[in-house]
């Protein structure tokens, strides 16, 4: 058994391959030492963004670092996946939020912002022709400023085009005249959406972050620049663009009716974040995961970890067909150990199942299953059932595989198998929350159990959702109470997760001491 | 005005009429049998519902009572002694029709009494008179009258319509035949000891050792429950307990050690349940101390504190520090507010600023009076993480010229020091809310006085003002903003220090089946636990499939 399919821990695979190019290269590059373990530290204990930090400092002391670059490339593919799977729950979670808040609010002091960021959510969720309804019905309210009219009208545009309209999204957006910088912004963003615009988007969104300089950028201006630069392939500029900014900070603060007590602003105050936000970090990571990864897979002592980190990182993209040539070329590497050849083994019968031969690649993923469970591969049999589920395919055979290892007991080389089987009831059976929370819950570790250090952030968002989904608030917002310390774009997710549960809790209103 | 009539239309056309499930027998195939012996980290004072106000005895008190109505864990109001109920147009009318199938526990040598709408009313009257003492009063002091108008009806009229109000009648029913006083309930009434109730479970013994034996209901109205008895074996140390577990002398702990999550995690025997009470640690100052009125003094020990490292080695960093008065996983966290940082020049910088000077002893002091406090600590939490803690705060406040003595007391007298004499400058403890998060009876100025939970005896009045208008409110959000207002407000005031939430773990043996536990209230779906014949568990299992056929 290879020391990869012996792993006794949940950490990915990128963490083991990671540790292993920081061997291969001890002592050939410059990159400080002490600091290249400390990196190493924090992508296994799953501090992403600490790491990117640390990275990014050394990559500024020398000139040319190909193991900093392969770490970076590497780190971003792991934060482009988490960070996909943080949107995914943002949308779900802003969605129902503004939905119950719409639901609940009546008398004069109701919100009108909440219309016009629930049609923003609804359209980020791919609910078009909502989100026009709601974003019509924001612009009609009394007292809306121009510049938020404006706003609504340009999401309206991008709503229409979604829908296939594209002569109704150009009319819209000619219509909109404007020299404030924030519907300038949206304007760029909808033109890098929709392909519409004279003005090459990325050049309009550079003016006007240059107006910004040495001032706070409002969150609104940052999320559509983001989007400019992911739209326009713009890598550079977007992590620059970041860097150093609060990625908490909410997009619109709401202040409505007047507080009895003094010290209150107002009586209410809503705070709405943009929902793009997070899916554009998300394709940012990707591209720059891509970027990094493309030039170190050129790289002559980095190409056959930097091929490996690609293909993988392709493959979780759902980019299959760019994925192909890099697992071919890793799998004919004669560097990577058996481990890693067993792991190509499931991307490549993944990939040839989303490229159409579909029969065959069923049996290789079978056949994987079964073998790897035979060897008791616990986390290949894990890989395995996970690639199987991504890509749509048939997963009796894995499921049983991996239902069958986590029964051999709890302990942590059981974690990864409990993982997938948990992971399978949460997003392919749909429903089954409770089965799904039991299996996740037993490959957490119970010692920290919100803590990223011991536990895959994949995992704690997925227990947050079903959390969510199944009422069982706090839990949920512990969760990302933890996670938001080395994420702070999850703040929306905690803001909205509070929301919910203020407006549907039902207690007593009883405390105890112990 | 306009939003009362708002609601009232709301109110009718959502009128609620539910009908609940026939009393019968159970039908889910499960065993009956075993008896399932849980570790206590101490003896409650009181075993009813009106007097007590410790998690043991709620723990106790959710095996032997019922509400009128309960919560699911899906946050659904379903019916429990009320098979139904209506509410009026205008939200101020709640009327319950109840169980017809109910009795209550027999009295020894008495037959056992049917349950009735008049001890509904006794119940609600006995919480609300001046003479009972009981942290619940100023929870109903929205309820302007109850009657019964009929054997098995019900009504409630209350002053004002309010948020989530059918919830609020899930308190626990008391028996009219029950307490020896007809109109007040005090902590020398005998049936404080010796309760009956309509729950699953009967009281059956009290051990001299503080052993509390229950026995299955035989005529449990929802059908009886699996297990035939729970013994609460009181510890006064969480590592004997734990080791109490390892011996298999009991079969279940509520609350697990961080530091011992480790070795039941690698033991196969055992499963590890967590749930998520909202709770938080502290230490409480006592404001009839004038030293200690001063809030740049309370805040100068909670910057003298380190308390990540405190977190970090005496509970394994199984924990999340808090800035203010509300657990992390509550909807009314004020994210914006972060812990303040361990900061000891700052301390010594903010008691000057104070007016205190070092003394010949080093001790700081203030017009002649040394800041020389005592703390003192319920000895039921004197595990050995507790007593690390303890002594860790001692050393830092000596570090900036603050003596401290530490007493453990046990956990009646704590109390007694604590609630009812308040004779303490400190005290180390920890609050558990359910999900309301109602912090009005830890810090409104009316909360001040004997038995009631503002025992600092803080006043602010701008506290006073916003937990008035959280409880007036009906807008959601508004509760938020004012929510988040008094969590800064707090974290600034410091009538605490605010100190950690620690994840919570029960443990059990895998012979224990269909465990579920109400993050709050822990024993709310006990009914359904069962122990197989035969103790039938497999060790080698993995722990989610076991249960996923055990369900």
């Amino acid at each position: 058994m290879s020391n990869f399919a012996n792993s006794k821990c949940l950490r990915p695979l990128a963490t083991s391959l990671l540790a292993l190019s920081l061997v291969i290269s001890t002592g050939s590059f410059a990159a400080d030492a002490a600091d290249m373990k400390r990196v190493a530290r924090l992508i296994e204990t799953n501090y992403f963004e600490s790491a990117t930090a640390l990275l990014e400092e050394n990559r500024g002391k020398v000139d040319s670092n190909p193991q900093i670059e392969l770490m970076l490339g590497s780190v971003y593919a792991r934060k482009a996946v988490v960070y996909r799977v943080f949107s995914r729950s943002a949308i779900q979670t802003q969605v129902r939020y503004l939905r119950t808040l719409i639901s609940k609010q009546r008398g004069i002091d109701r919100s009108r912002y909440v219309y016009l960021y629930y049609g923003e959510a609804l359209l980020a969720a791919g609910q078009a022709k909502q989100a026009i309804k709601y974003l019509t019905r924001f612009r009609g309210q009394t007292g809306i400023t121009l510049q938020y009219k404006q706003i609504a009208d340009i999401r309206i545009a991008r709503a229409k085009h979604m829908l296939g309209d594209k002569a109704g999204a150009k009319t819209m957006l000619a219509a909109v005249r404007t020299s404030d910088f924030l519907v300038q912004s949206e304007l760029a963003a909808a033109s890098a959406d929709t392909g519409w615009g004279n003005l090459a988007p990325e050049k309009s969104i550079d003016r006007i972050i240059a107006k910004y300089r040495g001032k706070t950028m409002p969150m609104r201006v940052l999320s559509n620049a983001l989007v400019v630069y992911v739209k326009t392939h713009q890598v550079q500029q977007g992590l620059l663009l970041i860097a150093e900014k609060n990625l908490a900070a909410a997009s619109y603060e709401e202040h409505r009716g007047r507080s009895r007590t003094k010290s209150l602003k107002s009586a209410k105050e809503i705070r709405f974040y943009d929902i793009e936000l997070i899916g554009a970090l998300a394709a940012l990571y990707q591209q720059a995961a891509e970027l990094q990864l493309g030039k170190m897979a050129e790289h002559p002592q980095m190409r056959d970890a930097a091929r490996y980190f690609l293909a993988e990182s392709l493959m979780r993209a759902g980019k299959h067909r760019r994925a192909i040539s890099y697992i071919q070329a890793a799998q004919a590497s004669n560097s990577l150990g058996a481990g890693y050849k067993a792991r190509l083994a499931i991307m490549d019968a993944a990939a040839e199942y989303l490229t159409g031969k579909r029969a065959s690649a069923q049996k290789k993923i079978d056949a994987l299953a079964r073998d790897y469970e035979n060897q008791k591969k616990i986390v290949l049999v894990a890989d395995v059932l996970i690639y199987c589920m991504e890509i749509g395919a048939k997963c009796g055979t894995s499921l049983g595989a991996a239902k069958r290892l986590a029964y051999l007991g709890d302990n942590t080389s059981t974690r990864r198998a409990n993982f997938a089987v948990g992971l399978y009831y949460h997003l392919r059976n749909k429903g089954q929350h409770d089965l799904a929370i039991r299996y996740l819950e037993a490959a957490r570790d119970k010692s920290n159990k919100n803590k990223i250090d011991t536990n895959d952030p994949v995992l704690l968002v997925s227990l947050a959702d079903l959390y969510m989904q199944t009422k069982s608030f706090s839990e949920n917002l512990e969760i990302y109470f933890e996670l938001s310390n080395e994420f702070p774009a999850l703040r929306q997710l905690q803001e909205a997760g509070q929301g919910i549960y203020s407006m549907e809790f039902k207690s007593a209103g009883d405390v105890k001491i112990f | 005005m306009k939003r009362i009539k708002a609601l009232t239309i709301l109110v009718i056309t959502t009128a609620i009429t539910m009908s609940a499930a026939h009393a019968e027998k159970r039908s889910d195939g499960l065993p009956d049998g075993g008896i399932l012996s849980y570790g206590e980290y101490g003896r409650p004072a009181t075993l009813d519902p009106i007097t007590s106000n410790d998690m043991i005895a709620l723990r106790i008190t959710e095996l032997l009572f019922n509400g009128l109505v309960g919560i699911n864990r899906r946050q659904q109001i379903v019916p429990e002694l009320a098979s139904s109920w209506k509410v009026s147009g205008d939200g101020r009318v709640y009327t319950f029709e109840l169980r017809k199938d109910v009795k209550w526990h027999a009295k020894p040598g008495e037959e056992a009494k049917p349950f009735t709408a008049d001890d509904v009313v006794f119940t609600y009257n006995v919480m609300m008179h001046p003479k009972t003492i009981t942290p619940l009063k100023v929870r109903y002091e929205f309820i302007a009258d109850a009657r019964a108008v009929g054997t098995h009806t019900v009504r409630f009229t209350l002053k004002r319509p309010i948020m989530n109000a059918l919830a609020k009648f899930t308190f626990k029913i008391i028996p009219e035949h029950g307490p020896a006083n007809p109109a007040y309930l005090r902590r020398d009434d005998p049936f404080v000891q010796r309760p009956i109730g309509t729950g699953p479970y009967r009281l059956s013994e009290v051990k001299p050792t503080g052993e509390i034996v229950l026995v299955a209901n035989e005529d449990y109205f929802k059908g009886r429950p699996h297990i035939d008895q729970f013994v609460a074996k009181p510890f006064a140390d969480q590592n004997i307990m734990n080791q109490a577990l390892m011996y298999n002398s009991i079969d279940m702990m509520v609350l697990v050690n961080p530091r011992n999550i480790p070795e039941l995690q690698g033991d196969k025997r055992f499963r590890l349940k967590s749930y998520n009470a909202l709770s938080y640690s502290f230490f409480g100052y006592n404001m009839r101390n004038e030293l200690l009125r001063d809030k740049r003094v309370r805040k100068a020990f909670t910057l003298a504190i380190n308390r990540n490292e405190m977190l970090s080695s005496f509970f394994n960093n199984a924990g999340t520090l808090v800035s203010g008065p509300f657990a992390p996983g509550s909807w009314a966290y004020n994210l914006d507010v972060r812990p303040l940082p361990y900061n000891p020049e700052k301390a010594r910088s903010l008691l000057a600023e104070a007016g205190f000077k070092p003394g010949t002893d080093g001790i700081m002091e203030k017009d002649g009076k040394p800041l020389s406090l005592t703390l003192r600590v319920p000895i039921s939490k004197e595990s050995e993480s507790v007593k690390r803690v303890v002594l860790a705060f001692k050393n830092y406040l000596h570090k900036i010229g603050v003596a401290i003595q530490v007493e453990f007391l046990e956990w009646q007298a704590w109390k007694e020091a604590v609630f009812l004499n308040h004779e303490f400058d400190i005290v180390f403890a920890s609050w558990v809310f359910d999900d309301s998060a109602d912090i009005s009876s830890l810090f409104h100025s009316a909360e001040i006085g004997t038995w009631k939970n503002n025992f600092g005896a803080y006043t602010n009045h701008d506290v006073d003002s916003l937990l008035v208008e959280a409880k007036l409110t009906l807008d959601h959000e508004k509760r938020r903003t004012i929510y988040r207002k008094l969590h800064a407000l707090l974290a600034e005031e410091a009538p605490y220090t605010f100190l950690w939430t620690l994840s919570n773990y029960a443990a059990y043996h895998k012979k224990v089946r269909a465990v579920r536990i109400h993050p709050y209230k822990f024993f709310s779906y006990a009914d359904r636990w069962n122990i197989p014949g035969g103790e039938r568990a497999t060790p080698d299992a993995g722990s989610a499939q076991q249960e996923e056929k055990a369900q």
